[in-house]
């Protein structure tokens, strides 16, 4: 009984050491996406810069000012999907002219 | 359980008693406050003084007071471990307002749970950013992220660190009285905030953490199973066996998870001991064929059934049910009887020293008193009948139970078999005529016997179970079945008839789809014929009603109830039927008639409210309700 007790333990010591993996670090979605050369950094674009992008008015350009000036400079670019009247699809549309350094 | 033996000079349900007197130290603290040190310091005190005087017989009484006292500081413990940068904390003190956009970073606590429009995130939350400023924190959250049907199997996996934006939400909104608020169903199960995530594109998956790999696996395989049985079988059919195999109550579609609710039978869904006994059961009966080594038996099924219970999400009924698995089986392993109100009480010791706060938690109190009331009243009940039938000239009981005639042909009806009987006479030198009930010299069918006494003693559980969860069901749900105690019977074999042919289904279909169809048809057959029954009670508004709760100090009312219950309980494990020098032939005449004449009363005070229903006065009333947008509900 005990040689069975000592060899459960040993095994289970091995699987349970075995078993945990390793970390491994992912690059942000961010970094992959081709930026057009004239694209616009969001955490300090102005009213009139925002219009410029496709499918942003007047109404929503003041809407990402006035959603960075409550909530903080935006981390990444996808962060602007946070804006009311931002979908998603707009937003595939005018991601390579969004950058936020 | 024999009648006639002494009563031992020690208490056979030690943890019981230690359980109840640990929660009732909880209880004292949730109401009063209570300085931690000097709970503390009497705990001590009173260990130190038990051990001193171990040999008098108020020894006991202090290790119980110990204990009452050790339930108090607990509570106290955890009512101080809340640090102050738990997201709970930030929320509640105003520093994050409920309903801004955050950014939360953690990790992923499980595989994303899969539901019908999305999945469900939950994350070990590290830091939050909110309005630019990075802060530390501590806390789950859970997440609701909308995905497409088809896209449930997202990026971000168990284990992996991930970066959210999102709006957390953690403020009660206006609820019906009597509804939880949701804060305190948060803090119930441990989770801080809720939110909703947009869009996918904002969960930034940073890295992946260490995770347990056998555990990654049996997400994983959970995972293939719910989309297993989605493929193959109808939603509402697909729905009750994710719920209930697997945990995983999103897929119930509204109707269906109607008709449990109202024929009070959704507890059947949750997985507890009905399943881990089922699983644990089969997994026995197969090692049993391959080892005689219980240590092997014992580790094995303890391999298998602690994983799954850690896959079905852990929630307090099924480890409940688990632990007293375990317990039982290694009394098994050890060449013990383990007694199930002993292992109820270790099971309830565990989890209230885990969590103090789960004992005001409705499914502890819900999986808690329905195994009490089988295990302390029914199974002893069940018991005391069968030995009443069954009964023969032994040198032990010599002479035929001393009960009522009607109650000794009902009981013989159910159990007497005369063929065992016939067997046991030829081994005796002497001969003895029995004179059983006249019904049996038409030698009932052993099978019809033995349907008549499945039927009676699933009733007898079910009716004793809904007399006992009474109050519970009043307060947690507001509504009262009484058809579940028909409905548990039915509802309970057809879905395990059910879960046996899906997941044969499931099994033979990475084989044959053309092997599996039979068995999925099958499943969809039971799901129907299970479903009608339910059905048919809630459309002529036989399966429930509504009932209101008492609040305030009227609350004592659900307390005392069970003063009665308990009285009868102990009545029946007291019953002495085989006893020819007591004049009391049913049970125990002074305790037992009392107590069933108050649990009555109480039963019509519960129910009726007698004393807080207004009287009409002839006159209609209107009462307006400010919503605060210039409107009004009434």
């Amino acid at each position: 009984m005990v040689e069975y007790l000592k060899t459960i333990v040993v095994l289970a010591a091995i699987i349970f050491t075995l078993s945990c993996s390793g970390r491994q670090v992912y690059q942000a979605q961010t970094d992959l996406v081709s930026l057009s050369p004239d694209a616009v950094n969001i955490n300090t674009a102005s009213v009139g810069e925002l219009e410029r992008l496709p499918h942003i008015g007047r109404k929503t350009a003041e809407t990402i000012i006035q959603f960075r000036a409550e909530s903080g400079p935006f981390r990444r670019p996808e962060y602007l999907l946070q804006v009311r009247g931002i979908s998603e699809k707009r937003f595939l549309e005018i991601r390579p002219y969004l950058k936020t350094e | 359980m024999p009648e006639d033996r002494k009563l031992p000079n020690f208490n056979r349900q030690p943890m019981l008693w230690l359980a109840a007197s640990f929660a009732a130290g909880i209880l004292a603290a949730s109401i009063a406050n209570i300085d931690l040190r000097a709970l503390l310091a009497s705990c001590a005190f009173l260990a130190v003084a038990a051990i001193i005087f171990r040999k008098q017989y108020f020894a006991s009484y202090l290790i119980i007071i110990a204990f009452a006292a050790a339930g108090a500081a607990s509570t106290q413990i955890e009512k101080l471990s809340i640090a102050p940068d738990r997201i709970r904390v930030l929320y509640d003190n105003g520093t994050i307002r409920s309903g801004d956009p955050v950014e939360v970073e953690g990790i992923l606590l499980g595989r994303p749970e899969p539901s019908i429009d999305g999945v469900f995130l939950n994350l070990r939350s590290e830091k939050v950013t909110y309005r630019g400023r990075e802060q530390t924190v501590l806390g789950n959250v859970r997440l609701f992220l909308p995905v497409k049907e088809s896209e449930t199997d997202i990026d971000p996996k168990y284990g992996s660190r991930v970066r959210i934006a999102c709006k957390l939400e953690r403020e009660d909104e206006y609820l019906n009285p009597g509804v939880l608020p949701k804060r305190e169903a948060l803090d119930r199960v441990g989770v801080d905030a809720t939110g909703s995530i947009k869009s996918q594109l904002l969960v930034e998956r940073i890295a992946d953490e260490s995770v347990f790999l056998p555990l990654e696996w049996v997400y994983d395989q959970r995972a293939g199973l719910i989309s297993d049985f989605r493929n193959n079988l109808g939603r509402s059919a697909a729905g009750i066996m994710i719920a209930s195999l697997l945990g995983d109550k999103y897929f119930l579609d509204k109707d269906t998870a109607d008709l449990f609710r109202d024929g009070g039978t959704f507890h059947i869904l949750v997985i507890s001991g009905l399943h881990i006994t089922f699983i644990g059961g089969l997994l026995l009966l197969f090692l049993r064929q391959l080892t005689r080594n219980r240590w092997i038996q014992f580790l094995v099924t303890m391999a298998i059934l602690w994983p799954y219970t850690l896959a079905v999400g852990a929630d307090v009924p099924v480890v409940r049910a688990s632990i007293m698995f375990t317990i039982v089986l290694y009394s098994y392993v050890i060449y013990r009887q383990g007694t199930l109100l002993n292992s109820l009480g270790l099971c309830g010791l565990i989890l209230l020293v885990w969590r103090p706060s789960d004992l005001f938690n409705p499914s502890f109190q819900l999986t808690f008193v329905s195994v009490a009331a089988i295990v302390a009243m029914a199974y002893p009940l069940i018991d005391m009948l069968r030995r009443i039938g069954s009964w023969t000239p032994s040198t032990q009981y010599p002479f035929p139970p001393n009960v009522p005639i009607w109650l000794k042909r009902f009981c013989e009806m159910l159990y007497w078999n005369g063929d065992v009987w016939a067997v046991e006479s030829k081994r005796q030198v002497w001969t003895a005529n029995l004179f059983k009930s006249p019904l049996l010299q038409k030698r009932i069918v052993g099978g019809v016997q033995k349907a008549v006494r499945f039927v009676f003693e699933g009733l007898l559980v079910s009716l004793i179970v809904q007399i006992w969860m009474l109050p519970l069901a009043v307060v947690h749900f507001h509504r009262v079945s009484i058809a579940s105690v028909l409905l548990n019977l039915w509802v309970g074999l057809l879905i395990a008839l059910e879960n046996f042919a899906a997941v044969i289904g499931v099994l033979l279909a990475h084989l044959s789809s053309l092997l599996a169809a039979p068995f999925f048809m099958f499943a969809e057959v039971f799901n129907w014929l299970m479903l009608s029954v339910p059905k048919l009670f809630s459309d002529n508004g036989w399966a429930s009603f509504r009932l209101p709760a008492y609040s305030d100090h009227g609350r004592i009312i659900y307390g005392v109830y069970f003063l009665p219950i308990l009285f009868m309980a102990l009545a029946i494990n007291r019953w002495k039927p085989f006893d020819i020098k007591r004049r009391s032939k049913l049970v125990n005449k002074p305790v037992l008639y009392p107590a069933f004449a108050a649990m009555l009363i109480l039963v019509c005070i519960v129910v009726f409210h007698p004393f807080s229903a207004p009287r009409p006065d002839g006159r209609l009333h209107f009462d307006f309700l400010d919503v605060g947008q210039g409107d009004s509900a009434w």
